[in-house]
């Protein structure tokens, strides 16, 4: 009879973590498989502060509910940086934060970790993309000094070098796996300050929609940011989200992007990678979008994700999930970012 | 890349549509807005919202949707000076926006959603309507969406 092969070992399942800037976007989440849900307060303690956005107290509450009624958790980001005027203003969200129950809270800037470390010891601390920890070292150095049990890797590091750190530290790590892609300088980019006074780390974004100007006009659509002329769409041109970084500008004669393209960043084919790893956890950019795009994305992470873990070497990325990711994407291209560098 | 796929009303719908008289439909318009949306908008987006004209063009209809928010509902509007917001797309999009089957930021990338005027208010706007659940009547609509989609 011929000998059965050995049943591999379930490889250690990849947590889902999926934006969530409303209620109903929660909900959708939290039904299509979500592990981790994460989401904001109304205000300047996180890196979208939009208006009508994000939750208050009740709101948050219910989602707390539902969310574990599903076996899911609450992640919340207080992912600003306080500055000395305004700290009592982020200290007390902490406290908000540990007193309604929230699994963990996703913190960039060091005072805030201490103070959260010190005064709520039993609440779970993820350390922020914002906080640009690109080491192992500086990971573990938050380790140690505030017990941060996960940390988000910004958006910088290639799969060898985001691989080094997973090998070399015993904090969890999350990576981005798909989104809008900014100009990740993470925690540090003061761009949009020079066109609107206002930056993405003290106040919650780069592009306040006061500063906002959308007009069409004989030459094509204009978008403008504090009065600074972003990009000129014709009308083929699919327009982005209005950000200094994602910009067309004229340099010495010539009209291009200098920052950045606007794009979106995809991973599905670095899964098998992510997971053999020992990435912890997938995060999913978008606070901003709409319930439908959290729905989407959520359902065909869900669906890849756990193919991967059955499938492992054989995972194949299905060209149906990248149309449907493709159909909510912003740009009209998909990257691997800085994961894939040919040239290294 | 793509959104779903550009559906226009057939042209004697459009036609048909064109030659309705304006105000009628924009006071169904505001009412539709009372029974559904009204109570479930919070007072402080209806505050920011109030005395400003909004304009819904429908553009295969060939249709302009005015109304007004007084004293916190909203009201038919007659043709004024600028609207502070005016939202431009065809009719089976807003429906697909009202249903959750289309994400609107997909329809602005693709140019199918125009908004012009007031971004902050554009925002506010979009992310109350993203707060509110009404399943029944998105299902309604889903239904028809489904019924009426060309095979």
């Amino acid at each position: 009879m011929a000998q059965a092969a050995a049943p591999e070992a379930p490889a250690r399942r990849l947590k889902l973590v999926c934006p969530a800037g409303t209620p109903p976007a929660l909900k959708i989440a939290v039904d299509q498989g979500a592990d981790d849900v994460y989401l904001g307060f109304k205000d300047e303690t996180n890196a979208r502060n939009f208006a009508g956005l994000n939750f208050d107290e009740r709101s948050l509450r219910e989602g707390i509910d539902y969310a574990h009624r599903k076996g899911a958790q609450v992640l919340l980001a207080l992912n600003t940086f306080p500055q000395p005027a305004t700290w009592r203003k982020w200290q007390s969200a902490v406290d908000r934060a540990a007193a309604l129950g929230v699994d963990a809270i996703i913190v960039a800037d060091t005072g805030l970790l201490a103070y959260a470390s010190r005064t709520h010891p039993a609440l779970r601390l993820h350390l922020s993309v914002q906080g640009s920890a690109t080491s192992h070292e500086a990971i573990n150095f938050h380790h140690e000094r505030f017990g941060i049990r996960r940390a988000v890797l910004p958006r910088v590091l290639s799969v060898e070098q985001a691989e080094k750190v997973v090998s070399r530290t015993p904090v969890e790590i999350e990576v981005f796996g798909f989104g809008s892609l900014s100009i990740m300088v993470e925690g540090r980019c003061a761009l949009s300050s020079y066109a609107t006074g206002e930056s993405p780390n003290t106040h919650g974004g780069c592009s306040p929609a006061r500063a906002v100007r959308w007009q069409e006009t004989p030459r094509g659509l204009e978008s403008r940011l504090g009065g600074v002329l972003i990009d000129r769409f014709a009308a083929a041109d699919h327009p982005g989200y209005p950000t200094l970084c994602r910009g067309r500008f004229v340099v010495n004669g010539d009209t291009y992007y200098p920052f950045e393209e606007p794009t979106s960043l995809n991973t599905l084919e670095l899964l098998p990678r992510l997971q053999a790893m020992g990435v912890a956890a997938i995060k999913i950019e978008g606070r901003q979008r709409s319930p439908v795009y959290v729905q989407t994305v959520t359902r065909v992470w869900r669906e890849a994700i756990d193919a991967c873990a059955r499938e492992r070497e054989r995972f194949r990325v299905r060209p149906a999930w990248q149309e449907a990711l493709a159909g909510i994407s912003e740009g009209r291209q998909c990257t691997l970012g800085a994961y894939h560098r040919p040239w290294k | 890349m793509s959104a779903p796929a550009l559906r226009r009303l057939p042209r004697p719908v459009g036609a048909l549509a064109r030659r309705l008289p304006r105000l009628p439909a924009s006071v169904a318009f505001a009412t539709a807005l009372n029974l559904t949306l009204r109570r479930r908008f919070p007072a402080e987006v209806l505050d920011r919202l109030e005395g400003h004209t909004f304009a819904i063009a429908v553009e295969d209809a060939g249709v302009e949707l005015l109304f007004a928010v007084r004293g916190r509902r909203f009201a038919p509007a007659a043709r004024a000076a600028e609207p502070l917001l005016r939202f431009r797309a065809v009719a089976w999009d807003y429906a697909a926006l009202a249903a959750r089957e289309a994400d609107p930021d997909t329809l602005f990338f693709n140019r199918r959603l125009v908004v012009e005027g007031d971004t902050e208010i554009a925002l506010l706007v979009k992310n109350t309507l993203d707060t509110i659940d009404i399943p029944r009547t998105r299902g309604l609509l889903r239904r028809a969406l489904r019924a009426l989609a060309p095979r």
